[in-house]
């Protein structure tokens, strides 16, 4: 045993540095007769066994392989075509050429939702006022008074005091007169 | 000395012609160390065979791997020990006794109907405190403890830090003596 590795063993247990060294007996394992003569045959035939499972051609025969004449260009695309109206690749390529079409045509039609605001400015007046008047109950009243206080708001009212005094006497009778007048 | 050979070794390998006498050379220079060095990591010679036999099918289809960062032997100390781990694993979880042996019985079992065995009452105990130890301390144990193996080599063997290897080791020991004195060690 080697010094360094004695110390290092020692240190750490005196007990196995002891055992070590009075009993390290080597050869406890024994093998079968000539094992050592007959592994290195028994690795190779198995280790090219298995080379010929994966490689069935030996490189060798692939390299002196001979090889083919390139086909001209103009022959490779006729029998691409010719390959293609073959009946076994002729349906598989209409059926492709119909769900392209199909698709084609489904992107091209489909209607695009347009924002609301857009589709809004569309619509005439007529057909807005006419929506609102056959669907006035689906609408929240909360939202109508907030929207008109906004547009009474945001309109310029430019009315002058001879003009409501104008509408006053054309509109109101002698009567609603004394009537205001006992309210107040 | 083992240098030159494994340079005489390699140029045989390197060339299609004569690679098969440098496989041959290869093992006849290196079969009996790495045999004995996964014996005692599987311990039984049946199982020691078929690692043995897969980790040099893996060399001769492998070899051109080799990229001489490190020594050729410990290459392939390299690849008998994950070779022997991976074999031990999938023993492990095949046969589930052997997946906990705690005192060593199934290895002094297997020891005493093992044929191809010649050691000593003391040989049978180490072996069974080896067999308490997990597959990768049972194989820092045994390189340090018998192959004598610099920690630098062996950190290229098992692909762990130097500072591990020597705790590990340290650990290692402590529980083959507590296994010999029958104390308990964690």
């Amino acid at each position: 045993m080697k010094e360094e590795f004695e110390d290092e063993l020692r240190a750490i247990s005196p007990f196995l540095a002891n055992l070590k060294k009075e009993g390290n007996k080597d050869d406890v394992f024994k093998v079968p007769q000539n094992y050592f003569d007959t592994l290195a045959d028994q690795i190779i035939e198995k280790a090219q066994a298995k080379e010929k499972q994966a490689y069935p051609l030996s490189k060798k025969a692939i390299q002196e392989a001979p090889t083919m004449a390139k086909p001209h260009f103009l022959e490779l695309v006729r029998e691409w075509i010719e390959s293609l109206l073959q009946p076994r690749y002729a349906l598989g390529f209409a059926t492709a050429l119909v769900i392209a079409v199909a698709g084609w045509w489904f992107v091209n039609n489909r209607n695009v939702a347009l924002p609301v605001e857009s589709e809004m400015a569309q619509l005439s007046h007529e057909e807005i006022h006419q929506y609102i008047t056959e669907n006035i109950d689906d609408f929240d009243e909360e939202l109508i008074l907030k929207n008109q206080e906004l547009a009474d708001t945001e309109g310029d009212i430019n009315i002058s005091d001879d003009d409501i005094q104008k509408y006053l006497e054309e509109n109101i009778d002698e009567k609603d007169i004394k009537e205001l007048e006992n309210k107040l | 000395m083992k240098e030159i050979n494994d340079e005489h070794i390699l140029d045989l390998l390197n060339n299609q012609g004569t690679y098969e006498r440098g496989f041959r050379l290869l093992m006849h220079t290196y079969q009996e160390p790495l045999y004995k060095h996964v014996r005692r990591l599987v311990v039984s010679h049946d199982d020691a065979n078929d690692v043995i036999q897969n980790t040099f099918i893996k060399i001769f289809r492998n070899i051109e791997r080799f990229e001489g960062k490190s020594k050729l032997f410990t290459w392939l100390y390299r690849i008998a020990t994950n070779e022997a781990i991976t074999f031990l694993n999938s023993k492990n979880r095949k046969e589930t006794d052997t997946l906990d042996d705690p005192n060593g019985s199934y290895v002094a079992q297997s020891l005493k109907a093992d044929t191809f065995f010649d050691g000593d009452d003391i040989q049978k105990k180490l072996l069974q405190a080896l067999a308490t130890l997990p597959d990768k301390q049972k194989a820092v144990f045994n390189l340090r403890y018998y192959d004598e193996m610099p920690y630098e080599e062996m950190s290229q063997v098992l692909d762990t830090s130097v500072g591990a290897l020597k705790a590990s080791y340290h650990h290692a020991v402590k529980k083959v003596e507590a296994f010999f004195k029958g104390v308990e060690i964690d």
